[in-house]
């Protein structure tokens, strides 16, 4: 992972660490790294994990609960850009995963002018078009904070 | 909505789209912060936009101007001609003619640092890959001495780190990224490498002997943890495709010649591993490799080329420019998109500010603020046509936009007049 910035970015694995690893099968999925993934795209509930409410795993409950408190709870989520830092380098327009699904030649690192992208560069700052495309918003609801982890200036903050 | 072409830096972005109205650009999109710089310079009050003469009071016209500089040049005994790099390739050749014609010294600042570098790279084959070649298919990107993050600010997402590539289908999550500076740097890296400076020889060496046989050489120390090493040559080695980029950080420290020989040997080793491996210098001049092409073909040498001996000679310890100046061979100045006076060590540059010279530009610098004559001429790219060459060799024509300033002319039309002159 490259150390340009230290986000909270919790990944499957992150998720995985917080739960028993018995692959019970109690929960209705196969494994419990499937159930991770399941937490993280919030198609289950922390509860849904019949072992994980048992005295033996409080330290783990207690945990997991702390570690996707920022994902679950937030409503309200969004990019914010402070065009003073943004020095036009492009690297959020290429590795945003809703600007690439509106056209691949963006993921190839072409400058586009396209209305339906998130965010591109406009005279020499990034500015956001279509937020509610980016991949915390409903139906997605994950937790992609790529534009800010690959920003080495720090003008993008995801919140 | 229009392409344009951005000459801010040796990346030559070529996608860039222009909104233009009434013959401004209003709007771009997909310039960087320095491409963005350049475009707002076009119509800015700080431009240069009159021909001058120190002392005098009247604007002249272009022909006026263009007179005069042919009588400085003329009245010279041996002029230097120097700048170049800021310049398209077309520019380069008729200053390349107008030396020769006046039997001067043909000289940019790539003399300094880059032109070895460039050379050297040639010879060895580290142009084979370009630009988009990277992009497709290179996994392990190396920066060494030099800081994309803030120099080069398109480098990583438009071709070396976030781009998905054939060979490279998840951009920055299929490639590898190191960073070797004497610094922490923004630049984004995986392995991150501070050296100590000038250990980057050693280090250089260490990489070589461990990629060929597993070991250190003999008599190579390094601050560095042997831990570190042994797994950036693992990185090295299981890559298909290592591609490294260098900058001032290996050429500007005195010793540009022992590192850009153990840098090539380093890439020898790597391809001997059965990897592929290129290895290109950054200059930041735009057609800085333009530059050399066009020295090469018309002149028979890729920078300090002195004409005032009929046959040309090349000798780079007397025949660029630093020696020219500080040695009094020189004794007038065409200094075309460059500022000496700030970059030239100070000998040189406190020299060449008694000389009669005229400065081509389009905004003032410490240089044209010291020259007898001021001509403004068109930024390349945006407002004048012409070829350069990008920092990986491909050949890029320039397309532009909008008109220069009423009266106001490329390089290569007012270099053009003054040969006429001659």
């Amino acid at each position: 992972m490259p150390d340009g910035k230290k986000p909270g970015k919790v990944t499957v694995l992150t998720v995985y660490r917080y739960l028993p690893g018995t692959n019970c099968k109690k929960c209705g999925f196969a494994s419990c790294m499937v159930f991770a993934s399941k937490l993280l795209t919030k198609e289950v509930k922390i509860e849904d994990c019949p072992p994980l409410l048992e005295p033996k795993y409080k330290d783990k409950l207690e945990g997991l609960r702390e570690l996707l408190k920022p994902i679950l709870e937030t409503k309200e989520t969004g990019v914010r850009v402070d065009p003073d830092k943004c020095t036009g380098c492009g690297n959020c327009v290429v590795v945003c995963p809703a600007n690439v699904a509106v056209d691949p030649q963006i993921g190839r690192g072409l400058a586009t002018t396209s209305d339906e992208v998130v965010l591109r560069v406009e005279d020499g700052v990034i500015q956001i078009i279509k937020l509610e495309k980016c991949r915390r918003f409903p139906p997605h609801g994950l937790d992609c904070r790529v534009c800010e982890q690959y920003c080495y200036t720090g003008a993008i903050e995801v919140f | 909505m229009e392409t344009a072409t951005c000459t801010g830096c040796s990346l030559i972005c070529d996608d860039i789209k222009v909104v233009v109205e009434n013959g401004e650009i209003t709007k771009n999109f997909g310039c960087c912060i320095v491409g963005n710089e350049k475009i707002k310079i076009l119509r800015s009050p700080s431009r240069m936009v009159k021909y001058t003469v120190r002392g005098g009071q009247a604007a002249l016209s272009a022909d006026e101007m263009a007179e005069k500089v042919a009588e400085m040049l003329k009245g010279s005994r041996k002029p230097l001609l120097y700048g170049w790099c800021n310049s398209t390739c077309e520019a380069v050749s008729l200053g390349l003619k107008l030396a020769r014609k006046l039997g001067g010294v043909f000289d940019s600042p790539l003399s300094l640092y880059h032109g070895y570098a460039i050379m050297a790279a040639r010879k060895l084959g580290m142009y084979e890959a370009s630009l988009d070649e990277v992009r497709e298919t290179a996994d392990h990107i190396v920066f060494w001495g030099v800081n994309p993050a803030e120099t080069f600010h398109r480098h990583m997402s438009k071709f070396s780190v976030f781009p998905r590539g054939q060979k490279a289908e998840r951009g920055v999550e299929s490639r590898i990224l190191t960073v070797i500076d004497v610094r922490k740097t923004r630049t984004v890296a995986h392995n991150r490498i501070i050296v100590k400076p000038m250990e980057d020889l050693n280090l250089m060496k260490a990489l070589a002997g461990m990629v060929s046989t597993g070991s250190m050489p003999e008599g190579v120390s390094l601050s560095l943890p042997l831990r570190q090493i042994s797994s950036l040559t693992r990185d090295l080695k299981n890559s298909r495709f290592v591609a490294i980029f260098y900058g001032l950080g290996l050429l500007g420290t005195g010793m540009a010649e022992a590192n850009l020989k153990a840098l090539h040997e380093l890439a020898e080793s790597i391809r001997k591993a059965g990897t592929k491996c290129v290895a290109m210098p950054m200059p930041g001049h735009y057609n800085s490799l333009g530059f050399i092409e066009t020295a090469l073909k018309e002149g028979g040498y890729p920078y300090a080329l002195d004409f005032s001996q009929g046959n040309v000679r090349h000798e780079p310890g007397e025949t660029s420019v630093v020696p020219s100046i500080v040695k009094g061979e020189v004794d007038s100045a065409l200094i075309v998109g460059s500022n000496p006076l700030s970059s030239l060590p100070g000998e040189a540059a406190e020299r060449l500010s008694k000389l009669p010279s005229a400065v081509l530009d389009y905004v003032e610098s410490l240089t044209s603020t010291h020259a007898a004559f001021k001509v403004p001429v068109a930024v390349s790219g945006f407002e004048s046509g012409g070829k350069v060459y990008r920092l990986d060799g491909v050949q890029v024509e320039l397309k532009p936009v909008v008109a220069p300033p009423e009266g106001v002319l490329s390089d290569e039309d007012f270099l053009r007049k003054v040969y006429e002159k001659l």
